[in-house]
C-alpha cells in the first residue's frame, strides 16, 4: 500500500506541474504579438480566381439569374469585374477562369447524396458541359494576347476541387489568391476556405462577388470571410498590387 | 376580366413566344382533362418574362400562378408523378404539385399553392383564371 501511495503522490505532483506549465503557456500566448500583414502584393505571386462567370448567372435567361440580379445591378458587378480583370492582366496578375459543368447523363454525380446541390442540377437538367447554358461570359473570355488560364469544368463547390488548381498555382510560385464570382455564399466561400486550408493568402473581392441570398452573403462577408481571408474592394486590391497602399 | 385583357401575355407551347395583349393563354380544349396544364409567360414588374402555369383541377377548378419560387427565385416544376414527388422532393402528396429543384420546396396546387415542405415562405404569386367561350385567360 505505501508503494501505491507513493506513486499516487508522484502522479499528483506531476499533474500539478503540468497544469502550471499549461497556465504559464496560456498567459504567454495572450501576450504574443503578430507580424504585420502584407500591405502590397507582388503581381507575379498573385492569381485572380474567377468563379463561374457563366450563362446561368450572367444571362437574363439563365436559371440562376433571378436570384442574383438585384445584387448584380446594385454593385454593377459584371462591368466592374471586366474592368478589374483588365487591370489585373495589365499588372501581370495571373487570371484563372474556373467553371462548373457536368456530363450529359450526370453519371459522375451521386444522386443519392442527401445534399441537395447535385440532386437539384440533375432534376433541372442544368449545367451540362458544352451546351449554351454553360457558356462563358463573353466580355471575360481571354483574347489572343492574354495569358489567362481556362481550367476544365469542375463538379465540386471549391475552385480547387478536381481542377488541379493547387498544383498549377504552386508550380508557378503563386502565394496569394484573390477570389471573385458566383456565389458569395456557396462556391466563392468554398474556394476561400479551401484556399486558406491549402496555405494561400486569400483576398476576397467583395465588389466582384454576389450571393444567392444577399443578406446572408453580407453577413458572411462581415462575420465569416475575415476568418479565412482579407476582404477587399476592387480598388483596394489593385492598390495593393500597385504598391499604392 | 377587363383588367386581364390589357396584360401582355405570351403563350408557351414548348418554347415561349411573346404574344400581343388580349391573347388568351390557352384554348379550353388544351385543358380539357384534370391536371392538364399550359405554361406561358407574363411580363414581370421589371419587364422580364415571368414563367407561369395554368392547371385544370378536378371538378372544373383552376390553378394558375407564377413558376418563380418565392424562396430564391428558381423556376419550379409541375410534377404529376407522385412517386417523383416522394423520392425526388421528399414530400408526400396526394395530387400533382409544384416543386422547386433548387431548395426542394413543394407547393399544393389544390390549396392555393400552400407550402407542403421546404424553405419557401409562402405560395408562388397566385393568378386569376377566367374562361370566355373557348379561351382561357389569366390575370394578376
Amino acid at each position: 500500500m505505501p508503494i501505491v501511495s507513493n506513486i499516487s503522490m508522484r502522479f499528483t505532483r506531476f499533474a500539478a506541474l503540468g497544469l502550471l506549465a499549461i497556465a504559464t503557456l496560456a498567459v504567454k500566448a495572450d501576450a504574443q504579438g503578430l507580424p504585420p500583414l502584407a500591405k502590397t502584393l507582388k503581381p507575379s505571386e498573385t492569381a485572380l480566381i474567377l468563379v463561374d462567370f457563366q450563362y446561368p448567372f450572367v444571362n437574363p435567361n439563365g436559371g440562376n439569374y433571378r436570384a442574383v440580379k438585384d445584387e448584380l445591378d446594385k454593385k454593377q458587378m459584371l462591368d466592374r469585374t471586366v474592368e478589374l480583370v483588365k487591370k489585373a492582366r495589365e499588372l501581370g496578375v495571373w487570371v484563372i477562369h474556373v467553371t462548373e459543368g457536368y456530363s450529359n447523363d450526370y453519371k459522375e454525380l451521386d444522386p443519392t447524396n442527401p445534399g441537395g446541390f447535385h440532386r437539384g442540377q440533375i432534376l433541372r437538367q442544368a449545367w451540362k458541359t458544352g451546351t449554351p447554358e454553360t457558356a462563358y461570359y463573353p466580355p471575360l473570355v481571354p483574347g489572343p494576347g492574354d495569358k489567362d488560364l481556362f481550367l476544365p469544368p469542375r463538379i465540386q463547390t471549391s475552385a480547387f476541387g478536381g481542377t488541379g488548381l493547387d498544383q498549377v498555382l504552386r508550380s508557378r510560385g503563386i502565394k496569394n489568391i484573390a477570389v471573385a464570382g458566383f456565389t458569395t455564399d456557396v462556391c466563392d466561400y468554398a474556394t476561400v476556405t479551401n484556399g486558406y486550408d491549402l496555405g494561400y493568402h486569400v483576398y476576397a473581392l467583395k465588389d466582384a462577388m454576389v450571393g444567392y441570398f444577399p443578406e446572408q452573403s453580407e453577413m458572411m462577408i462581415k462575420n465569416t470571410y475575415p476568418m479565412w481571408s482579407k476582404v477587399l474592394g476592387n480598388d483596394e486590391f489593385v492598390a495593393m498590387l500597385s504598391g499604392n497602399t | 376580366m377587363l383588367g386581364l385583357l390589357s396584360l401582355p401575355v405570351a403563350l408557351s407551347q414548348g418554347t415561349a413566344a411573346r404574344a400581343d395583349a388580349n391573347t388568351a393563354v390557352a384554348k379550353l380544349a388544351d385543358l380539357a382533362r384534370a391536371w392538364s396544364s399550359v405554361k406561358f409567360t407574363l411580363r414581370d414588374d421589371d419587364g422580364s418574362d415571368m414563367p407561369c402555369i395554368v392547371v385544370r383541377l378536378p371538378n372544373d377548378g383552376w390553378y394558375a400562378s407564377s413558376l418563380i419560387c418565392p424562396h430564391n427565385k428558381c423556376t419550379v416544376m409541375y410534377v404529376t408523378d407522385l412517386d417523383m414527388v416522394r423520392d425526388s422532393f421528399n414530400a408526400e402528396a396526394k395530387a400533382p404539385v409544384l416543386a422547386c429543384p433548387c431548395h426542394f420546396s413543394v407547393f399544393d396546387i389544390t390549396q392555393g399553392g400552400n407550402v407542403i415542405s421546404g424553405p419557401a415562405p409562402h405560395p408562388p404569386l397566385q393568378l386569376h383564371v377566367a374562361v370566355q367561350g373557348n379561351d382561357v385567360f389569366v390575370s394578376r
